[in-house]
């Protein structure tokens, strides 16, 4: 069961996210993203990571993506006849480099992985694994100091982003 | 106050700062009152010091002054340390004397000059350093103000240097002063690698003891010394930049080319007279090239028609005549005659310059005359000037100059001496050639006459008394002592005694001990009658040719046309000059510059500049402005970071 | 559980290697911005793999904070995009050069 959900899921996340990279129109693209968020927020799920998984599907999904939708109808882009960038050379070396970083990639994580744990997963330590409040627990205890951080990260973040928009007199 | 020696070179610097820092805000008036009150400050403080010092014994007349540490470095160490014995100060006295008198006469002098305050603080930064040069106690100091006076020197004679001539007579005096100026560091440098030290009060004593009499490594040292002074005093072979340089404002050449600055090196070769009785080879250089420049710089100046020249030509033969005393072993006489030289020629040119001025800058003395009446002033002091240097009794430069003949008749006999008296025939002759020609006879110039200021009139008559009495001081058979040389005595008896030991230096140093002249009254004063009829002769000719038949010397020069030009262009040694050290020079310098400069630096400079450039053209290609071609480095870079972490597993 | 940690691994780095491509391909401002939130996703999955694989909820904690950057990425970012739009008419990347030298 378990398996064949991974397998699911991984399938439509791949997939979607090729889409996202290769749609013409930027509407397209922000769908397949919610696609592809959700593909992965049921792989958080199948980790345990029950929280994580439904933040993913809010916050990402839900709003980040909507916030994408609205500027890309704001714009009211047309279909792009050249979508991918003009240069060959330019186009040939950033496949190289993505090829070169997903076999490092797999390789460095497969490694590691071998390394730390050889492939085992640690028991889960009981139900409370991933839930509201184990993570709670960590999030505002450990790290309420980076918590903090993030919170003026945010607000710099909207106050910047108003007086970028904000029309000048 | 002998402790107060730095008040001495102290005064006219303040002047100068007060000028540089206030002169420009509180106009003419302070520039001129605080230049002439600095260094009347610097006068009253050296005549201060000169008291007290008469009042000490005669040997403890030397009083060191440690004003700081200039600098220190493994075995040199060098103190700003002044020096006040019986020379030193002699020459303050005469220094600070002279310049206060001519800074008076500059306020009148320059008054509708542009450069007022620029000229006042150059003036008063050459008194400092002159009071520097001589009050220096090693040889560092002295040096520091040998190039300060040469710098003043140059930045004067091109005071006005929109002029072309005035600016290229500076360079001139500056670039032949670095000839002598070389030879002088050298000099210092030999000293110090032979003694260890540059102080006077060591290396003097010292010299003795470690080298024998006419040791090599001691005529090279004074020979290098020598070399400075000739450079500095205008002797052959560095003597041509004086002439050219009375473009400046004549009390200018009256301060520093005529009474101080030029007689810096019959200063230096005096303080070193204890180096120099050890090297009689030295010794007869100096007298030779000494007696060789005061007969030639004087035949040159009895043809020269610009007022000026004629006096510097005549400056330069005086300065002969002092090194002539100086190479005979009669460094008091030197001294003496430096002293009176400077009132004589300072009174020389301040009266030339009084003439220009009134003739609106009239140089050319054909085109003067008849000036008896209109400047009476003037025309006094010049005759007191001239029978003082002419050597006529009771003048001043009687008493001097008859010293030198004296004591050149003594240590090198006859000959040298009848040379010596031909320089003082054609002295008298080319002096009163001059006072016919400007004072006597009809104006040949046409012009308005101005009648010059108080401020001038005042400082010619206090130098014509000086010039007239000032020998007394050196009178032995008025007052049966020699006040000059006694008091001299104790800075040049060190090396005296040990002059005693070799051949002819022997009467040199019998003379430099007091009381010597009284020695052989009869014989002195029989050739002090001689040397005086020799100039009276002199006088007559003058008189003869440029007051009775003026038309003799128009004769003359047709019959010997040749002479006269030889004489007229100064014996083409200018021309010689450039033709022999000038010219290649420049054309060597032409050369570097056009394959070595051009090619060579200016390749490499801008060959660096153009690979720098072409690699940019290059490199630029990368700043595309794309941002997706930046975060195609930025994954190349992580690329390689994950390489490098995947080999080293 | 019969998924190993190593294929979760793979597909994070195949979803990051898409990324990576999307941004460094596409034309579009918008879709640039799209592909740096799949690069960011295939952090996360990679982070939350490795929590449940080491039992601890550390990982997770990161996923959040990853989380709040990006929130805050793409609203700097999106603003920026409306900005260059509003002046220059275009959301094409490579119009965008007058920072160039």
């Amino acid at each position: 069961m378990t398996t064949l959900l991974f397998v699911l899921g991984s399938i439509a996340a791949i997939v979607s996210a090729l889409s996202v990279v290769t749609r013409r129109n930027p509407v397209h693209s922000a769908l397949s993203l919610i696609v592809c968020l959700l593909s992965v927020a049921l792989l958080f799920l199948l980790l345990g990571a029950q929280f994580v998984a439904a933040i993913q599907v809010i916050v990402y999904a839900g709003a980040i993506v909507v916030l994408f939708l609205f500027v890309v109808m704001l714009l009211n882009v047309k279909d792009e006849s050249a979508v991918f960038h003009s240069g060959i050379a330019q186009k040939l070396a950033a496949l190289a480099l993505v090829f070169v970083i997903l076999v490092q990639v797999v390789l460095v994580a497969v490694a590691g992985a071998t390394w730390l744990g050889k492939e085992q997963w640690l028991a889960a330590t009981g139900l409370s694994f991933g839930t509201v409040q184990s993570v709670g627990r960590e999030l505002f205890a450990r790290y309420l100091f980076q918590f903090e951080v993030v919170s003026v990260l945010l607000l710099v973040a909207i106050v910047g982003a108003v007086t970028l928009v904000k029309k000048k007199q | 106050m002998l402790d107060y020696v730095w008040l001495v070179p102290a005064f006219p610097l303040a002047g100068v700062l007060a000028n540089v820092f206030l002169g420009g805000r509180l106009g003419k008036k302070f520039v001129g009152l605080v230049s002439c009150a600095s260094v009347a400050l610097a006068f009253a403080s050296s005549v201060a010091v000169l008291v007290e010092m008469l009042a000490l014994e005669p040997g403890l007349r030397h009083v060191e002054r440690h004003v700081f540490t200039w600098f220190l470095s493994a075995d040199l160490k060098v103190d700003a340390a002044l020096l006040a014995d019986p020379l030193s100060v002699l020459m303050m006295v005469v220094v600070s004397g002279v310049a206060f008198l001519i800074h008076v006469y500059s306020v009148g002098y320059m008054a509708g000059d542009p450069g007022y305050r620029r000229y006042f603080i150059y003036l008063n930064l050459f008194t400092f350093s002159m009071l520097t040069l001589v009050s220096g106690a090693n040889f560092l100091v002295l040096y520091v103000g040998w190039e300060a006076v040469g710098l003043c020197s140059y930045l004067l004679i091109g005071f006005w240097y929109e002029k072309k001539a005035a600016a290229d007579a500076g360079r001139k005096a500056f670039i032949v002063n670095r000839i002598g100026d070389f030879g002088f560091v050298l000099g210092i440098i030999l000293i110090f690698r032979m003694f260890g030290t540059l102080d006077f009060g060591s290396v003097f004593p010292r010299a003795a003891e470690m080298f024998p009499m006419g040791s090599p490594t001691i005529t090279a040292i004074t020979l290098l010394l020598f070399l400075g002074a000739t450079g500095k005093s205008a002797q052959i072979p560095l003597y041509t930049w004086l002439p050219d340089a009375m473009e400046g404002p004549t009390p200018v050449s009256a301060l520093i080319h005529a009474a101080t600055m030029v007689t810096a090196g019959v200063y230096m070769v005096a303080r070193c007279s204890a180096l120099y009785v050890l090297a009689p080879v030295s010794m007869g250089v100096v007298a030779a090239v000494g007696l060789a420049t005061a007969v030639y710089a004087a035949s040159i100046g009895l043809v020269q028609n610009d007022f000026k020249r004629v006096l510097a030509y005549s400056t330069i033969s005086q300065l002969g005549y002092m090194f002539l005393a100086c190479g005979v072993g009669a460094f008091a006489a030197g001294v003496f005659h430096l002293m009176t030289h400077a009132f004589f020629k300072a009174l020389l040119f301040l009266v030339a310059g009084a003439v220009i001025h009134a003739l609106a800058g009239e140089q050319d003395i054909r085109r003067m005359g008849g000036l008896r009446r209109e400047l009476p002033v003037s025309f006094w002091s010049f005759v007191v000037a001239s029978l003082a240097i002419a050597g006529i009794f009771p003048f001043s430069g009687f008493f001097s100059k008859d010293e030198i003949l004296w004591d050149t008749l003594q240590a090198r006999g006859p000959l040298v001496w009848g040379v010596a008296a031909v320089g003082v025939l054609l002295t008298a002759f080319y002096m009163f050639r001059l006072l016919f020609l400007v004072f006597w006879g009809k104006p040949r110039h046409g012009g308005h006459v101005h009648r010059p200021p108080l401020s001038i009139d005042v400082p010619l008559a206090c130098l014509a008394v000086l010039s007239a009495v000032g020998g007394l001081v050196g009178a032995p058979m008025l007052f049966g002592r020699h006040f000059i040389k006694e008091f001299l005595a104790p800075v040049f008896a060190g090396g005296a005694g040990h002059a005693a030991s070799a051949g002819h230096a022997a009467a040199a140093a019998a003379h430099v001990s007091a009381g010597a002249g009284a020695a052989h009254p009869v014989s002195e004063l029989g050739m002090a009658l001689v040397s005086i009829s020799i100039a009276a002769v002199g006088i007559a000719l003058a008189h003869r040719f440029y007051v009775m038949s003026p038309d003799v010397p128009r004769r003359l020069k047709e019959k010997f046309a040749t002479a006269y030009s030889v004489l007229l262009n100064k014996y083409y040694v200018d021309e010689a000059y450039g033709a022999i050290f000038v010219r290649p020079l420049v054309a060597f310098a032409a050369g570097l510059w056009r394959y070595l400069d051009a090619l060579v630096i200016d390749g490499a400079v801008n060959g660096s500049a153009n690979t720098v450039a072409a690699g940019s053209r290059v490199l630029r290609r990368l700043q595309t402005g794309r941002l997706q071609d930046y975060a195609l480095s930025v994954a190349l870079g992580a690329v390689v970071v994950l390489l490098f972490w995947l080999t080293r597993w | 559980m019969g998924v190993t940690v190593s294929q979760y691994l793979a597909v994070s780095a195949l979803l990051f290697a898409i990324g990576v491509a999307g941004v460094l391909l596409r034309r579009n401002m918008l879709v640039v911005l799209m592909s740096v939130e799949l690069m960011l996703n295939a952090a996360n999955l990679a982070f939350v793999t490795f929590a449940r694989m080491l039992g601890g909820v550390e990982g997770q904690v990161i996923v959040l904070f990853v989380m709040a950057v990006a929130a805050a990425e793409v609203a700097v970012g999106l603003a920026i995009v409306l900005v260059v739009f509003r002046t220059g008419e275009t959301t094409n990347v490579e119009d965008v050069s007058s920072m160039k030298w």
